[in-house]
């Protein structure tokens, strides 16, 4: 019998499981909220998103690491516990103040963030958080262990207890956020209320110390935190105000809103007359966009002969849906974010009780027919050849979600939406005279995408360029004087699209240059749901602008091959072969690499499986947070269940092999299984959401196991500690490498193999634990 | 990684993969298609008739080198060398480039390495450019090569003007070939733009002599950040000159730029007073140079220095390059902008894209007739009949036949 499940008991006090909970759920939303933040700053593209994310990652990790070093000489964990949550509760506001704050040096005001600034604000803003929260870990653990299983050599139940209670503490932040506090409380309430949840926990803590003296401080410093934290709770919208146009992100504009979002928060910012409309940092548009609202919407529709009924993806809250209209069709608007329209309302009330002299013509018009979700998900249930024109005016590729209108699949979708005589108008930036490096690849990559679907595809060229495209060869070829000769027929009042504009903009001359340059990119990558490839390239042309000197590197991961993954094989049997006769050393590294590339695996897992889902089923806010929860949960399940069985070495050692087996097994059959979902899209959420909470549950009963392997050399809270670091640096690991390089290089198998091979790798390395000890 | 179809053999730095002689394969197969066919007409006739997938520029990859002496240069000890192009004046050891990136010393004699190297090559209509004096309605021939001596982070052009020219498909397109296809292109005018013309001097400077010789007029599209000496040099042989004035204040060229003002202020007045057309652009980019004083200061100056009759533009900024978290700029400012420059008495001030302000129309200062009307690109109305107001015979300055 490896494992002996009665003999356990786990003697947790309610109190620090209580605490537990609260560190895990302080952990999730302040990583939420922070990097929220923080991706407001740098325009969020997936390489930044994953750079977030393994910065939040590494420093919990350096946290923990940390507390492991310390953990012996702490004689009262949980006094000190309680009191890291009074600090906790000091901290979140302070660090969302830095956000906030933040300027990074010799940047001009409005400039993009490069990397080097991008790790410097990352560090500034979350290194206090996470070095406490990893640190929290440690004295929580260590708390239980000396409360409870102090003495018994061979259970690591109070640390797993802990590691499974935290994981519940971040289910329940996540449920808590997803559905309750993204869409109705903004960042400072967010952090206000869980700093008092915090104080409570604390003073709980502390109440039952033995001494009065430590109860009575508890007291004194509970008391006014907490009352502080209500009051900035009450006015959280005031000081989130306050703090925005205080800050230099902000300088020279004046912001007149701001409103909680679950797809990002809204702020309204004016300059003179003008509105600017910022969702999750990102420009979304500006009242005098009046060249573009014209080109969006007239340069497609002028194309098609007699269009009647048009489609448009985004853009609903701009003059767009009413310049289609001029053409006298029928306009059905799809936009994702419900909140956008009501907080454009909103505003322009608060502009005029303000007395600014907003004009309000801006204002979506409530008669237009929109239907607010997921564009491809609204596409799915369109019925066949119900559009003559769907025009999808999405920003750029930059992240996996948006990369979802770029792929095969978007386009054979909306091409079942078109009427065989339809036009698809897309759009990319791009430059009118002159394409080159990852800017070229992304558009010969649209191009080839598109032309797999459709059989006749144009380009016109232009800062945005359009790609149009359509089943009939004859509407796309269409010259200016054909498009002018529209224009006029339908009486329409433009400004800018004239004839002379349409005669530039359509220029044979410009446009076969384009398209020549495009035909030099020989075999151009497929963008699909399972190979996103454009989202990389759009990752290339932010390096190339912001940091050419990574951009180099960046780009020569274009080789990557999944036999790389196969060269860790042979390197870990040569290490065996090197190590010999060092066991004890090696079996320590191969235990924390183990539970590292365990971690990883269980990301590149989170990843992939909602990288499908959104395929499947579209962006769905509540399902996207759930599966997240249900990865959470099967954390708290696995922890909890191995922590309560007593782990002897020997067989601690086997099931670290087994777990080590059994996930490089699911990893090697999970391209299977994903593509299985999405023939099968009903089921989607829920078998991705079983795979998950199983996945989760392994990562998270591999963690008792390691560190059961792992406590000899070293005290319990002290072993959890480096096993805990060891799982976060393995994630953050997988965080840049599976979000931002592999999934759109090597596609969503590749990266599932080259997971299982890592994984078979660490398993070889792991090996000799199963060694008795000399 | 997709592979480019020409595999060509010449090293590219950077792991650019994209060949250069392959982007000239297909301009040079276009420019000899053009020529052999004795494709005629003008840019009407070329925006109407041409049908896509013909080329307009042509057919055989040049083996040549792109490399070509430099002028403006001063030898100095050790094989080191001294560039005097433009104010950066960098010193630049055996193996070196410049900061503009495309200019080379090769054991102690210095290099252009984008003479005759086009990265992008285009027809325009005049108006975008802008140069509102000069032939409206006209198409010009717009060429430029990869690099420039400034960063601005707001550059549309980012794509060729960061980048070493190595990394940038381009075609081979000697000053007699490109004054050709221009030509043949029915065109009358060129321009070195969307760069930084300074840093492809040499190649600019031999286009308009063979345009001169050829009877096509030449013009600059640049930041001005050009020394004294290669200014005179082209104002000899150029019809206009269009300066991007980027700020009145030195702070902001040192930000925003990575250059200075007094350079540019310089330059403006110097091609002024070689008697060379000229039109300054000013771009207003909202919170970083579109203070009143600001603006104010850029019109006194413009009237002290170089008169009430050469044209200013107003121009939109839009998020590009770096600059991404700007909105573009408000109407309104843009509107007080030509207010004010008007108030201080300058003659003909411009604000582009400007719906409803007819600010984008030449007005005769004498009798206050509107005398071009423009709409985004097109010449509605044109009153000035050689060179003079038609209904006040006020002499309008400008390029007008």
């Amino acid at each position: 019998m490896i494992a002996d499940a009665s003999k356990t008991r786990p003697h947790i006090p309610l109190r620090l499981a209580a605490a537990t909970l609260v560190l895990g759920l302080t952990a999730l939303i302040a990583q939420v909220v922070l990097t929220r933040e923080l991706l407001s700053l740098f325009l969020g593209n997936e390489l930044s998103i994953a750079f977030v994310l393994a910065v939040w990652l590494s420093a919990v990790a350096a946290g923990s690491a940390a507390g492991a070093h310390i953990a012996a000489r702490i004689r009262q964990p949980e006094r000190a516990l309680a009191w890291s949550q009074f600090l906790m509760a000091m901290v979140l506001p302070l660090s969302l103040l830095i956000a906030r704050s933040l300027r990074a040096p010799g940047l001009t005001p409005g400039e993009a963030w490069g990397p080097g600034s991008m790790l410097l604000a990352s560090i500034a803003t979350m290194a206090l958080v996470c070095v406490m929260a990893g640190l929290q870990f440690v004295l929580a653990a260590s708390t239980a262990a000396r409360s409870g299983a102090e003495g018994r050599d061979e259970t690591v139940a109070p640390v797993g207890y802990v590691y499974a209670l935290e994981a519940l503490g971040a289910v329940l932040g996540g449920i808590v956020f997803h559905v309750w506090l993204s869409q109705h409380v903004i960042a400072f309430g967010i952090v206000a209320a869980v700093g008092v949840l915090n104080v409570a926990s604390g003073l709980a803590l502390l109440w039952s110390h033995p001494k009065l003296r430590s109860r009575i401080g508890a007291v004194i410093i509970a008391l006014p935190l907490g009352a502080s934290l209500v009051i900035l709770l009450a006015r959280a919208s005031e000081a989130d105000l306050s703090s925005l146009r205080s800050g230099h992100r902000w300088q020279g504009y004046d912001v007149i809103s701001h409103f909680p979002s679950k797809y990002g928060d809204l702020i309204f910012a004016a300059r003179g007359e003008q509105v600017s409309l910022f969702q999750s940092g990102v420009l979304l548009w500006t009242t005098e966009d009046h060249y573009e609202n014209e080109v969006t919407a007239h340069l497609p529709l002028l194309f098609h002969a007699a269009p009647e009924r048009v489609l448009l993806l985004g853009d609903y809250i701009t003059a767009v849906p009413a310049h289609i209209a001029s053409h006298r069709v029928d306009v059905k608007c799809v936009d994702l974010d419900p909140k956008a329209a009501g907080a454009t309302v909103r505003t322009g009330q608060i502009a005029t009780e303000r007395g600014l002299s907003l004009p309000l013509w801006w204002l979506p018009d409530p008669r237009l027919p929109v239907q607010f979700q997921d564009a491809r998900r609204f596409l799915k249930d369109t019925p066949p050849a119900s559009c003559d024109v769907i025009i999808a005016s999405i920003p750029d590729p930059t992240t996996a979600s948006l990369n979802r209108f770029y792929t095969r699949e978007f386009f054979q979708e909306a091409k079942r939406a078109l009427e065989p005589h339809g036009l698809l108008a897309i759009t990319l930036s791009g430059s009118a005279h002159h394409l080159s490096g990852p800017v070229l690849l992304s558009a010969a990559a649209t191009d080839a995408t598109l032309r797999q679907v459709f059989p006749a595809v144009r380009l016109v060229p232009g800062d945005r360029m359009f790609f149009l495209a359509s089943e009939d060869p004859e509407l796309i070829r269409a010259d200016a004087d054909t498009l002018a000769s529209r224009l006029r027929d339908r009486d329409l009042q433009t400004v800018f699209v004239n004839d002379a504009w349409l005669r530039d903009a359509l220029l044979p001359f410009r446009a076969d240059l384009i398209q020549q340059q495009l035909a030099e990119v020989l075999d151009p990558p497929i963008n699909t749901d399972l190979n996103p490839i454009s989202y990389y390239h759009q990752t290339l042309v932010w390096l190339d602008q912001l940091s050419p000197q990574l951009a180099a590197p960046a780009r020569r991961l274009e080789n990557i091959r999944l036999w790389w993954a196969a060269l860790a094989l042979p390197a870990a049997i040569l290490v065996l072969v090197i190590m010999r006769g060092r066991w004890r050393r090696l079996r320590l590294a191969a235990v924390l690499i183990a539970i590292a590339t365990v971690g990883g695996f269980g990301l590149a897992v989170e990843i992939l499986g909602l990288l499908v889902f959104q395929a499947a089923l579209g962006y769905l806010y509540h399902a996207l947070g759930a599966l997240i929860a249900a990865f959470m949960a099967g954390l708290a399940i696995g922890a909890g269940l191995l922590s309560a069985c007593r782990l002897h070495r020997s067989g601690a050692a086997r099931l670290l092999i087994a777990g080590l087996l059994t996930s490089a097994l699911i990893a090697g059959l999970l391209p299977g299984l994903l593509r299985s979902v999405l023939l099968a899209p009903t089921i989607a959420g829920l078998v991705i959401g079983i795979l998950l909470v199983l996945v989760g549950s392994l990562v998270g009963a591999l963690f008792p196991i390691a560190v059961a392997l792992y406590r000899r050399e070293m005290p319990l809270a002290a072993a959890g500690g480096a096993v805990y670091a060891a799982d976060l640096v393995g994630s953050a690991g997988a965080a840049v490498f599976a979000g931002a390089f592999a999934v759109p290089l090597l596609g969503v198998a590749g990266t599932a193999y080259f997971t299982a091979l890592l994984l078979a790798a660490a398993l070889v390395l792991a090996m000799p634990l199963l060694r008795q000890p000399g | 990684m997709p592979e480019t179809k020409s595999g060509d053999p010449n090293k590219t730095a950077g792991g650019q993969r994209h060949s250069r002689l392959s982007r000239r394969t297909l301009l040079k197969a276009g420019l000899g298609a053009a020529i052999g066919l004795g494709a005629a007409g003008g840019l009407a006739k070329l925006g109407d008739g041409a049908r896509s997938g013909d080329s307009p520029i042509t057919a055989r990859r040049s083996q040549g080198s792109w490399r070509h002496p430099a002028r403006h240069f001063e030898k100095k000890p050790n094989n080191y060398v001294r560039c005097t192009l433009c104010p950066k004046h960098c010193f630049v050891g055996p193996g070196g480039r410049g900061y503009c990136e495309v200019r080379e010393n090769s054991d102690g004699d210095y290099y252009t390495l984008v003479y005759g190297r086009a990265a992008s090559v285009n027809i325009d209509p005049i108006e975008k450019k802008p140069l509102f004096h000069v032939l409206p309605g006209s198409p010009i021939f717009s060429f430029a090569t990869a690099g420039c001596n400034l960063e601005c982070r707001n550059c549309q052009n980012w794509q060729l003007s960061q980048a070493r020219p190595e990394r940038l498909p381009a075609t081979d397109l000697p000053p007699a070939k490109l004054v050709e296809a221009a030509q043949r292109q029915g065109c009358s005018l060129i321009a070195g733009t969307y760069s930084e013309p300074t840093v492809f001097f040499e190649y600019l400077l031999d286009v308009a002599v063979e345009g001169n010789r050829r009877g096509i007029r030449t013009t600059m599209i640049s930041s001005g950040y050009m020394d004294r000496q290669p200014m005179i040099d082209l104002c000899r042989v150029l019809a206009a000159i269009k300066i991007d004035l980027k700020s009145m204040r030195d702070s902001f060229y040192q930000s925003n730029c990575e250059g200075s003002l007094r350079p540019v202020l310089d330059s403006i007045e110097l091609v002024k007073n070689q008697g060379v057309w000229l039109e300054i652009v000013y771009l207003v980019i909202p919170t970083l140079n579109d203070s009143e004083q600001e603006i104010k200061d850029l019109a006194r100056w413009v009237k002290a220095n170089v008169g009430v009759d050469v044209p200013l533009h107003f121009s939109r900024f839009h998020p590009a390059y770096r600059l991404t978290k700007l909105p573009p700029t408000p109407y309104e400012t843009l509107d007080r902008c030509h207010k004010i420059a008007r108030a201080e008495g300058l003659h003909y001030v411009y604000v582009g894209n400007l719906p409803g302000i007819r600010a984008q129309d030449t007005v005769c200062p004498k009798c206050g007739r509107e005398l071009i009307r423009r709409q985004h690109f097109r010449i509605a109305e044109n009153h000035v009949k050689r060179g003079r107001c038609e209904f006040c015979e006020q002499a309008i300055p400008g390029i007008w036949s």
